[in-house]
């Protein structure tokens, strides 16, 4: 089969694997594979060599300590159900409607985010939540905001010979969600819109995030600015304002919006 | 024929697990993609990426020796494939007329090779300006893509003074329906194997019609149909898919493997598959429809035209059914119908589950709904009003003397889900937020067997054997795709002759050895094919000196034959004297018998985001008679889903002859998490020339879905929609654009 002529490594721990992937720069790290062995059937991929790093060990933490969430880049959805279902229910829903039960069984929180799509599940909850991703190369680690880190369709600021270990975040005190992901069917679909909405009552402050309508999942900063103000109709208009949704094969820019406004709408009611 | 006593059967009406069933559960059962050949080459399709356009040059790069690349001057006899006409090439020549059309193939034992290859070859077009869609071809200020106006085939009659009919009626009812392209999405690509064999060639492939591959590929081939032997493979589902685009397949794979002198298989990836195969036809229906006082029906005026693609393929014959379908399951005084299939520059549009009927069922029976609506009464009574019965003639003054189970369906599902009390009182919902739900309702009819005289013409033929030591042997043309065809028919053959459905087997398709029982389509093996095989049992009988209702053939058999010594007995269909069908004048019985259904379909619609869920379908078709009950049901849940996906979620265009969604990432079908519970109710009005009564129900469960779901939807939304798919963006955008609200 095709994926036979690429050269495939697989280290037994992560300095192993973070010194393959400097070494061998036109390669690509394989997690669960859901999403890269679907794109190197494309004749125009210049992957070179396959690094597996799917069960490394230092990959596969899942810890909540206090308010502080970790989770190994090589965890996957499955057993984040499993373990970590009640650290934060947000991304919980967002991982159960996640494709279907054996995508869940393969893919990794890590590949989610690498891979950069705009409907990617677990952004949402995870931009609410101003998570931060855990790069290291043999040279050391860098901590990055995973809205910084995530810089439009397919790219991201991963160097190379880096990899992405973990995504840490703080959960907030006492706070209210909603989360919805839109789709054409109930399972096994990309989104056409999803959003996360977060309401914090310590400093009655809301955090918007709205996937699948731009080139990277979008906070709606402005918009959340409006919250102190009360004046709800306003908010929504800078969500209608700020979102880009697009006409594509799955839905049109103007449901698209329509949604936006309609889901923060109803996670401003439920709040109020 | 005799009417079996009910108690007496033993293999009739009986819930048999399917014969097909273990070898396929566990994973024994060879479908194409599993069969190699020792020195097999694998062969590639180049396809044109011009939606239409005039082939200048065709340039292949430096072949390895080990590959052979052809074009259309390599093909020896005429450069079509023969079906109704002769318009489609089996590679494209001078011109391309879609996106995908095939314009040269490779052969070689490397595919990835292959795939490089074909990135090399230079085509050099000159494009002609290239018509998109259905109003285009009509409009006709393009060269035209098939004779002089584009138009396949039209039909067109007038009954009664609809003119005046219309002018003298209190309510007319208006509407343009518009549906969408579905895409089979059968579990296994399609996919052929061919290589040389005796003086002329051998097939093995996924297919429904091995004799139309046979006739279709004989004129590209330059042999005579003899020499072309075509053989099924275990297929993995065709819904119409593999009806007629096997033909063009197996012509390319035949041409390769006598162009080598090797085996060559080609199986398509599911891109390609979705890409290139044929679709069910777009469609655009102009309908009024006229009430008098009393809210029976005086007029019909209907004008429907299909998007056929660029070649004409079946689109006549699915037309035909579409123009049969149109008047829907009532009685008519005063028709005006006009029904065309027209050119475009897209995939050509093929045979698909339903066959024109979705389409036209969906116009008549929104117009009854929306008429329901506008006239204040109850979409069951309108319907009640004005239902054919027994004894009435249809729009084409066919005489329907029994076996019409139409207003039984039609009770049924009305009383097993409390329509009307629920109709009235979701009508009566007027929340703003939150979910509301709705009902909806459909009557239909599907015909079986050929429309008009195409039984006439294929003069199915059907033979059996019989050895005392290998029991009986049905000899037939038609093939199992995962309906159940070989199941039922054994049982057919088993309850003749009072032996154990084990002695019972069925020869698998090849023309070599099977006589021709037409091509596996238009709900007509069990009734026309079962209906033979079960006379041909009776003929037995005779030989051996039985009665007809006699029980214990084998053991007679026993007595009077050899262990294997065998007799036999060759059937051909008939077209019963009384069924007369006058295609020029569209008089007449167009089909021997009807099937019958009813549908209601209930929905709960979330106002927040117009997505709908289905919460319960409950589906009754009357159908002669279950011979297999469960297989009924299957039939009844898969149709049932697959209408659904059609009405609801199947969404699939194309932009500049491009299709949107060629991958099942992009186009989607239900899942199981969107089935909603199925209730399916099977009613039996026996056919005295079906085999135990039986009629067709192959593709029923589709045929009303479409309606029955939009009118759900409309009736929790209080708005008409008049197009499918009915997606979430498409309620939006006609609530956010029409300000007019009818509740």
């Amino acid at each position: 089969m095709w994926y036979e002529k690429i050269p495939f490594y697989a280290p037994s721990n992560l300095s192993e694997a973070l010194a393959l992937c400097q070494e061998l720069p036109d390669s690509a790290l394989l997690a669960g594979g859901t999403d890269l062995l679907v794109q190197l059937r494309d004749p125009n991929d210049k992957v070179k060599a396959l690094i597996n790093i799917a069960g490394l060990p230092e990959l596969q933490t899942i810890e909540r300590l206090g308010n502080t969430v970790r989770l190994g880049a090589g965890v996957t959805f499955s057993r984040f159900l499993q373990q970590g279902a009640d650290f934060f229910p947000p991304l919980t829903e967002a991982v159960r409607q996640l494709a279907s039960p054996s995508i869940r069984n393969k893919a990794t929180f890590g590949g989610n985010i690498v891979n950069a799509s705009p409907a990617a599940d677990t952004l949402p909850p995870l931009y609410a939540a101003d998570a931060v991703v855990i790069l290291q190369s043999i040279h050391g680690k860098r901590r990055v905001g995973l809205a910084d880190f995530i810089l439009g369709p397919k790219r991201s600021a991963l160097q190379t010979g880096e990899i992405l270990i973990q995504i840490e975040w703080h959960v907030p005190e006492n706070y209210i969600y909603y989360y919805r992901k839109i789709g054409t069917r109930r399972a096994l679909a990309l989104s056409k819109v999803s959003f996360c909405g977060l309401y914090l009552p310590e400093d009655k402050t809301i955090r918007l995030a709205y996937g699948a309508v731009g080139p990277t999942v979008m906070r709606a900063l402005a918009a959340e600015a409006r919250f102190s103000k009360g004046d709800k109709e306003s908010l929504l208009a800078e969500v209608t304002e700020m979102v880009q949704p697009i006409n594509d094969q799955r839905s049109t820019a103007d449901y698209r919006r329509f949604l936006c406004r309609q889901l923060t709408s109803e996670f401003l009611t439920r709040i109020s | 024929m005799q009417k079996a006593n009910k108690t007496s059967l033993q293999y009739v009406g009986k819930p048999i697990a399917r014969v097909d069933a273990l070898d396929k559960i566990c994973g024994r059962a060879r479908y194409v993609d599993d069969l190699t050949m020792p020195g097999m080459l694998y062969g590639y399709t180049i396809r044109s990426t011009r939606q239409r356009a005039k082939i200048i040059s065709i340039q292949f790069p430096a072949l390895p020796a080990d590959v052979v690349g052809v074009t259309a001057k390599d093909i020896p006899g005429k450069n079509y494939v023969a079906l109704f006409n002769t318009d489609q090439p089996l590679l494209a020549e001078q011109v391309v007329n879609y996106i995908g059309e095939p314009i040269a193939l490779l052969a070689g034992p490397d595919m990835e090779i292959l795939k490089e290859l074909a990135n090399q070859v230079q085509i050099e077009y000159q494009e002609i300006p290239s018509i998109d869609n259905l109003e285009e071809s009509l409009v006709g200020n393009k060269p035209p893509i098939f004779g002089q106006d584009n138009v396949f085939k039209s039909y067109a009659y007038i009954k009664g003074n609809p003119a005046q009919a219309f002018a003298t009626s209190p309510t007319v009812i208006s509407g343009t329906y518009r549906t969408g392209y579905q895409e089979h999405a059968y579990l296994e690509t399609q996919g052929m194997l061919a290589f040389p064999y005796q003086s002329g060639v051998k097939i093995i492939g996924s297919m429904q019609c091995p004799f139309y591959i046979q006739k279709g590929i004989a004129p590209p081939l330059n042999l005579p149909p003899e020499m072309i032997v075509v053989e099924q493979a275990v297929t993995g589902g065709a819904f119409g898919g593999k009806e007629d685009f096997p033909s063009l397949l197996a012509g390319h794979v035949a041409l390769l493997a006598l162009k080598t002198g090797k085996p060559v298989k080609m199986i398509y990836d599911r891109h390609e598959d979705i890409l290139c195969t044929t679709k069910r036809h777009p469609s655009r229906t102009i309908h009024r429809i006229a009430f008098d006082q009393q809210k029976r029906l005086t007029a019909l005026a209907v004008d429907i035209v299909l998007d056929g693609g660029a070649h004409s393929t079946l689109s006549q014959v699915v037309l035909a059914r579409s123009a049969l379908s149109a008047p829907g399951v009532y009685r008519w005084a005063n028709i005006n119908l006009q029904a065309r299939a027209v050119a475009t520059n897209q995939v050509p549009t093929g045979a698909f589950r339903g066959f024109g009927a979705p389409q036209a069922f969906f116009a008549i029976e929104q117009q009854m709904n929306h008429a329901a609506y506008r006239l204040g009464i109850d979409p069951y009574q309108l319907r009640k009003i004005n239902l054919l019965r027994e004894g009435d003639a249809t729009a084409t003054g066919q005489v329907l003397k029994e076996s019409v189970g139409v207003e039984k369906a039609l009770d049924a599902v009305v009383n097993k889900t409390d329509f009307v009390q629920k109709y009235w009182n979701y009508r009566q919902q007027n929340s703003q937020t939150g979910k509301r739900k709705g009902i909806g309702l459909a009557a239909f009819f599907h015909g079986c067997g050929f429309t008009g005289k195409g039984e006439e013409l294929i003069k199915a033929t059907a033979t059996v054997d019989y050895l005392p030591s290998v029991g009986l042997v049905i000899r037939i043309a038609n093939v199992e795709m995962g309906q159940g065809m070989a199941t039922v028919l054994r049982q057919v053959g088993a309850e003749a002759l009072c032996i154990p459905l084990e002695r019972t087997h069925i020869l698998g398709p090849n023309t070599a050895e099977v006589p021709n029982s037409g091509p596996t389509v238009a709900s007509r093996t069990t009734m026309i094919v079962g209906g033979l095989i079960y006379q041909c049992c009776l003929d037995l009988k005779q030989q051996i000196g039985m009665a007809a209702e006699a029980a214990n053939f084998a053991g007679v058999a026993a007595q009077k034959l050899n262990p294997d010594e065998h007799i036999s007995a060759t059937r051909h269909y008939r077209v019963p004297p009384d069924v007369v069908w006058d295609e020029e004048r569209f008089v007449g019985d167009a089909y021997p018998v009807y099937s019958w259904g009813a549908v209601v379909v209930e929905v709960e619609v979330e106002l927040l985001t117009y997505e709908v869920t289905v919460t319960k379908l409950t589906a009754a078709h009357e159908i002669g008679k279950a011979i297999n009950p469960i297989l009924v049901e299957g039939q009844i849940e898969g149709g049932s889903l697959q209408g659904l996906g059609y009405a609801s979620l199947e969404n699939l265009v194309s932009h500049q002859g491009q299709l949107q969604q060629v991958t099942l990432t992009d186009y989607l079908i239900p899942t199981i998490l969107d089935t909603p519970e199925i209730e399916p109710i099977i009613l039996e009005e026996p056919y005295s020339l079906g085999p135990y009564g039986a009629k067709g129900v192959g593709e029923i469960p589709f045929v009303g879905i479409a309606p029955a779901y939009v009118g759900a939807v409309e009736n929790a939304l209080g708005t008409e929609f008049f197009e499918i798919p009915l997606t979430p963006e498409k309620i939006y955008r006609q609530l956010h654009t029409h300000t007019e609200d009818r509740s």
